[in-house]
């Protein structure tokens, strides 16, 4: 992970640097992070996941699953270590190479669509994993509702 | 681009770096590539998507073009990574 917070940069998360393990990300710090994966404890939630019960939004309530209207905690739910590990050539370093190389716009935006675009979300699924416009159909809900 | 994954905040980030990494590619060749564009509507699959379609802000603010967003260091943005 690597922060970029001078004046007028962005932010980002370089997933590229976490593809070795990316659950271990410090992102996923409790601390420091935006808190861990879902607590296997705790009550189950949207797509695959468990409440996240550490961090900054632990227990943060929603509105919406997608379109759905449908109260539920933050959800995460990591994918085993073997299946993420299985996905980390579509974000490592190599596959940001590659799709660099893409030699036009259509091409390029199609390799980093199916590439890594996916791959993050079906890695830590929960509410990361809905692939439908959620709260931007919901005229009344802005982002977080 | 086309999906959102709008309730863990962990999106914003994650949308950042993709566009990164498009930032990455267009600067390779800015002159072909900063207005390149592919592929259909999101809103409207019958339709590509075209340069001068103006984005739905959800009357937030008032709609700019496509074409207006292309580039981070000109117009109405001004950043880089």
């Amino acid at each position: 992970m690597k922060w970029k917070n001078t004046n007028n940069r962005d932010r980002y998360w370089d997933w590229s640097l976490d593809s070795a393990n990316i659950e271990e990300s410090p992102l996923f710090d409790a601390y420091y992070g935006f808190g861990s994966n879902g607590n296997s404890t705790a009550s189950s939630s949207v797509a695959f996941g468990h409440c996240v019960t550490d961090g900054p939004f632990a227990m943060l309530q929603a509105l919406y699953f997608g379109a759905e209207a449908k109260r539920h905690c933050l959800s995460r739910g990591f994918i085993s270590k073997e299946e993420a590990r299985s996905k980390s050539h579509l974000y490592n370093s190599e596959a940001i190479h590659g799709y660099l190389k893409e030699p036009d716009f259509d091409s390029f935006y199609r390799m980093l669509e199916f590439g890594a675009h996916n791959a993050i979300p079906s890695t830590i699924r929960g509410d990361f994993f809905m692939v439908t416009a959620p709260y931007g159909l919901c005229k009344n809900n802005l982002l977080y509702g | 681009m086309t999906n959102l994954y709008l309730l863990d905040p962990l999106f914003f980030l994650h949308h950042a770096q993709l566009d990164r990494i498009w930032f990455t590619w267009q600067s390779r060749d800015p002159t072909t590539r900063v207005l390149q564009l592919s592929g259909k509507d999101s809103n409207n699959a019958t339709e590509l998507m075209m340069l001068e379609k103006l984005l739905d802000v959800g009357g937030l603010d008032k709609q700019i073009s496509v074409a207006q967003t292309l580039n981070t260091r000109a117009g109405v943005f001004c950043y880089a990574y």
